[in-house]
């Protein structure tokens, strides 16, 4: 069994129940904060990072670390399901119903704890990335850039991207953690 | 400690039916508990009148209804294989007296994703006994409050948890869920068989337009009207099932032919999640094995 909060987060893909568990815990509140930050609304940021949490535990082992870090491959999902979510006007639950999750009970201490997760320490956090990373994380994140375009934009080869997209989320994550 | 736990949970529960079963094994890899339903809130009751009650008190049975309708396919991820609902032996009296609970499994296909290919699952229906079937009880918005019972085939609207069998047949099944309504209908509230909806505001910041404006129109389920059913399979290897709530204590010797099937009806509890022990028949005991992250520990049902 693995422990919760343990190994890097492509172990974490990897391993049982309780490592998925960690996996979600650590980037429970980025990507909470990045729907948060996108909607508005904290209810569709928790019925949007449940699908998205949902389709990563579904496609897990089809991750493959050569071709990025699970914390850009989890926020590619996030893009995406927003995306189609804005499109077709509702949030998708198809992968939910398919693992048999509940809707999730919302109360007002929940809804509490999310709207904390307002833009203020992310964006803070943000700031303190070294400028390259920080262009790296904004534009994989935030513009939903592709790498090949990064590249472009950049001028460097994808694979620094992802390396600078890697690193910034990482240290992203540990500053947030920090702040809790 | 997330900010969502309840989330974590979820995701723990699908992560572990998932890693149920190996890979390499031919059984279905996972469980699911799902509903037939166009939105995420209970169907159940809003009061808690039984107009035939009259009835029940001469005979002690309700008269039979309609058959609850069937949901459409494609809302649902399995296809029944079969016609034929199997009850369990175990019963379980509801607090307002009527038909007894049970619990009943059926064999079907999922509509396989997650691995190539179909699948064959069996599913769990819990649901009011009469005569040897299950059904619902016309009560609290349902059915307009007939009285009757509605029995419930393999393919009625209604929610459900359904897994792959072990190789030699044995069937675990424990998941936990919100309370149901006490009539036993657990689809989509607002249909053809009526219903309530949860007890939430509609103009609460967690409603979307598009829920508020469905659901507008249905009744609110009150709190009496509903139960805590915990209700389950914990294997042919299991013993004994306990279940604590706030106020309650119940345990339950299971039966192996049963494939070790549970059940307990309780008025929904405030605060606390009722416990759940398992003890197998080797005397050890599974402990709490509803909570968020149960610790399998020493005890073996599978």
């Amino acid at each position: 069994m693995a422990t919760p909060g343990k190994g890097d987060d492509a172990s974490l893909l990897a391993g049982d129940a309780y490592s998925f568990a960690a996996f979600y815990r650590r980037h429970e509140d980025a990507v909470l904060g990045y729907f948060l930050r996108r909607t508005g609304s904290a209810d569709l940021a928790v019925d949007l990072t449940a699908e998205t949490f949902a389709r990563a535990l579904e496609g897990r082992h089809r991750f493959r670390a050569e071709l990025g870090d699970p914390g850009a491959w989890l926020f590619g999902i996030a893009a995406n399901l927003l995306a189609t979510s804005s499109k077709r006007g509702r949030v998708d639950d198809s992968v939910r119903v398919r693992l048999g999750m509940q809707p999730l009970p919302l109360d007002d201490d929940a809804l509490a704890r999310i709207n904390a997760l307002g833009d203020e320490p992310a964006s803070g956090a943000l700031d303190e990335l070294p400028d390259e990373q920080r262009a790296a994380v904004v534009g994989r994140v935030v513009d939903e850039l592709t790498y090949a375009e990064l590249a472009q934009r950049m001028r460097c080869s994808q694979s620094v991207v992802r390396q600078r997209v890697s690193r910034g989320l990482r240290t992203l994550r540990t500053l947030l953690e920090d702040q809790r | 400690m997330s900010r969502l736990p309840d989330l974590e949970r979820a995701l723990f529960d699908a992560a572990a039916r998932l890693d149920a079963v190996p890979a390499s094994d031919p059984r279905p890899r996972h469980a699911r508990r799902w509903r037939r339903r166009g939105v995420p809130l209970l169907a159940g009751l809003a009061s808690l009148l039984i107009a035939g009650g009259a009835v029940a008190g001469v005979t002690g049975l309700l008269d039979n209804g309609d058959p609850v309708p069937s949901a459409p396919s494609e809302q649902s991820p399995v296809v029944p294989t079969t016609q034929r609902l199997v009850l369990a032996s175990v019963r379980a009296a509801d607090p307002d007296g009527g038909p007894p609970w049970g619990i009943g499994t059926y064999d079907a296909t999922a509509r396989g994703v997650i691995t190539a290919g179909k699948e064959s699952v069996t599913c769990v229906v819990v649901g009011r006994v009469q005569n040897g079937r299950l059904g619902v009880v016309g009560r609290d918005d349902v059915f307009d409050d007939d009285g009757r019972f509605h029995p419930l085939s393999p393919t009625a609207e209604g929610s459900g948890m359904c897994t792959g069998r072990a190789a030699d047949g044995a069937f675990v099944a424990m998941s936990s869920g919100p309370p149901i309504p006490a009539s036993g209908f657990t689809g989509a509230p607002g249909g053809a068989v009526g219903g309530c909806r949860e007890r939430v505001n509609l103009d609460g910041p967690t409603v979307s337009p598009q829920t508020r404006r469905k659901l507008r129109h249905v009744p609110q389920c009150s709190r009496r009207g509903l139960r805590d059913v915990v209700a389950g399979f914990a294997g042919p290897l299991a013993r004994t099932a306990t279940l604590t709530a706030p106020g309650y204590r119940k345990s339950l010797e299971l039966r192996s032919a049963d494939n070790g099937a549970y059940l307990f009806v309780l008025r929904p509890t405030t605060g606390t999640r009722p416990r759940l022990d398992i003890i197998d028949r080797q005397g050890r005991t599974c402990r709490d094995v509803l909570r968020p992250m149960p610790d399998p520990g020493p005890c073996k049902l599978r």
